[in-house]
Formats: structure tokens, C-alpha cells, sequence
């Protein structure tokens, strides 16, 4: 996998996730955040890209990437990133 | 290689947009596709890449099935869209690197004689003939066999032409290239096979003139 393409994917997905995110820890909890932040927040990362970068996509195709393959990897990693982080909390709890 | 694709039916909505097209190409072909807009140029490259859906499509490559589905992540067909796939925001030189992780592959794209004069600027500046310069290198640089290009000289300045079309005929001797344009004259040059699409089939093309047989071009508008 070419992990620098995909990377820069991951970042701009995460970027609509992470302000959403944000909004939700200020409003709810840290934990409601980092649930969103591998679930639903990916969602809603992938329809931004969709919206404003849609043509972007060739760019991925042309790699090797289809859509599905870069969603699964984005959920993946998110999972794989906030998992300790969320294993924490809750022992902290 | 070769690449057979076959059956290619596609429909949107109630009309028929192309009828059981057939074609091959090979290593060494540069196919031009004509035919006035509507007619089915893009849908036919971006169903054979695999990205639109058609009622019916066979590809071979080789004499062997390929599933639709593997076009893109056996990286077999590289695709060039009608409007950039580029971040604009990115510099020519971070985007060489999203293509290319090895620094020998990188460097046979940063030392093009093109691409040194606007590496560090953004994509978002460059002209329309350098941005489609690059974006065909880069996708002409990686190993997919066969190129789509959808209107690859579209608005782009006459110098730029000529260059996209040594590069072009620079990369036929590795790989097949289907590439889609009006602009017919600089096509023409290019390319050994060509055919027009019209009502949804295919006529074969020699010359202008036979565009103009086909109505894609009027009499009085055949340029020199």
C-alpha cells in the first residue's frame, strides 16, 4: 500500500471529523467524542471529501486505492489509533 | 499486451447511450475516440476504468477475464478525468512523492526538464498545459499497462500540445493509450486507429474528412 497517499487521504477525511469531533466533546463528552471520532465522524470526513474533493478520487484510483478500500483503512486506523486512548479512559473511570 | 473489451452496453434512463461497442488495444496503439458531445466518449473510458456502471461490459487483457472490480486495485488501467485529480493546494513536488515511494522513480519525474521549471509552484498555478503535462506523466510514469485519457489537449496552449504529444507517443512504446479529444487535428496525428461514436455505435475513422461524413464536423469548419 502506498501509506503516503493514503495518509494524506486519512488527514483530509479526519480533518471534517476532527472539527466535528471537537464540537461534541465541548458539548458532550470526551467519550461521546472519541466513539464519534471512529464512527460516525469518518462518515461524515468521507461525504466533506465527497463534497469538495470528489475529483480527488482518481488521484486514488490511479494508486490502486478504491473508495471502499480508503474508508475501511481510515476506520481502521482510527480505531486503532483511539483504542488505547479510549481503553484508558476507562480504566481511568 | 493486449486489452479486449467488448459487449459495452450503457443506458441512462430510457435512452441508449452505446451499443454493443467492441475494441482492442494493444502495447503500441494510441486509439483515437471521437464524437460530439453526449455521445458517450467519457462514459465509455470511464467504464472501461471501472468507475460508471454499464448494463453489460467484457474486459480481457491477454486473452484472460478481468472482472471489473480488479481494473482499479491491480492498478491495470490508469485514468486521466476531464478535470484535474490533482490537490490544489499541494506543490508539484509533494505531489511526486503521493506517486512514488521510491526516490529513483521520484527523481525521473523531478528531473524532467518540464516539471524543474514549476516543481515548487502549487497546482493551483500552474497552466492548464503544465498541469496536464504533469498529471499525465505521473499517471504514464506508474505500471498500469494501458492510459485513458479523457480530453487530455482540451484548452491547453499549443506549445504544451506538442509536448504532451512526444510524451504520449514516448509512452506507446510501453503501453496502449486510448485518448478522447475535439481537438481532432492534433488527435489525428497521434494516433493509428480511430473511431467515432454516434447513435450509440461505432464507425471507423481514417481522416477529418471521414469525421465529417459522420457529422462531427461541418464542411466549412475542417481546420488546415
Amino acid at each position: 500500500m502506498n501509506y503516503i497517499a493514503f495518509w494524506k487521504y486519512y488527514v483530509d477525511v479526519n480533518f471534517l471529523n476532527f472539527v466535528f469531533s471537537l464540537v461534541l466533546f465541548l458539548s458532550t463528552s470526551l467519550f461521546w467524542a472519541i466513539i464519534n471520532f471512529s464512527t460516525f465522524g469518518v462518515l461524515i470526513g468521507y461525504w466533506g471529501f465527497h463534497l469538495f474533493k470528489e475529483n480527488e478520487y482518481y488521484m486514488y484510483y490511479n494508486l490502486g486505492f478504491t473508495k471502499r478500500k480508503l474508508l475501511s483503512n481510515v476506520f481502521l486506523f482510527n480505531w486503532i489509533f483511539i483504542l488505547p486512548v479510549l481503553l484508558i479512559l476507562l480504566i481511568i473511570k | 499486451m493486449k486489452l479486449e473489451v467488448s459487449k459495452i452496453n450503457i443506458t441512462f434512463g430510457n435512452k441508449k447511450i452505446l451499443n454493443n461497442i467492441s475494441f482492442e488495444c494493444s502495447t503500441g496503439d494510441i486509439i483515437g475516440v471521437f464524437g460530439r458531445n453526449g455521445s458517450g466518449k467519457s462514459s465509455l473510458l470511464k467504464t472501461i476504468f471501472g468507475t460508471i456502471k454499464a448494463d453489460d461490459i467484457l474486459i480481457k487483457i491477454d486473452h484472460k477475464n478481468i472482472l471489473k472490480e480488479k481494473i482499479i486495485s491491480d492498478k491495470l488501467i490508469a485514468y486521466l478525468p476531464q478535470n484535474t485529480f490533482l490537490p490544489k493546494e499541494k506543490k508539484v513536488r509533494d505531489i511526486i512523492p503521493l506517486f512514488f515511494n521510491k526516490s529513483k522513480d521520484q527523481e525521473k519525474i523531478f528531473y524532467d526538464t518540464k516539471i524543474t521549471s514549476f516543481e515548487k509552484q502549487k497546482i493551483g498555478t500552474l497552466s492548464i498545459g503544465e498541469l496536464r503535462y504533469l498529471e499525465i506523466l505521473l499517471i504514464g510514469s506508474l505500471n498500469h499497462p494501458f492510459l485513458l485519457l479523457d480530453e487530455p489537449f482540451s484548452m491547453v496552449e499549443p506549445n504544451y500540445i506538442k509536448i504532451i504529444s512526444d510524451l504520449l507517443l514516448k509512452l506507446k512504446q510501453e503501453k496502449g493509450i486510448i485518448i478522447t479529444d475535439h481537438y481532432y487535428n492534433d488527435v489525428l496525428k497521434i494516433t493509428n486507429l480511430n473511431f467515432i461514436l454516434k447513435d450509440g455505435e461505432k464507425f471507423p475513422i481514417q481522416n477529418k474528412y471521414d469525421l465529417m461524413k459522420y457529422n462531427y464536423l461541418s464542411k466549412n469548419k475542417i481546420q488546415s
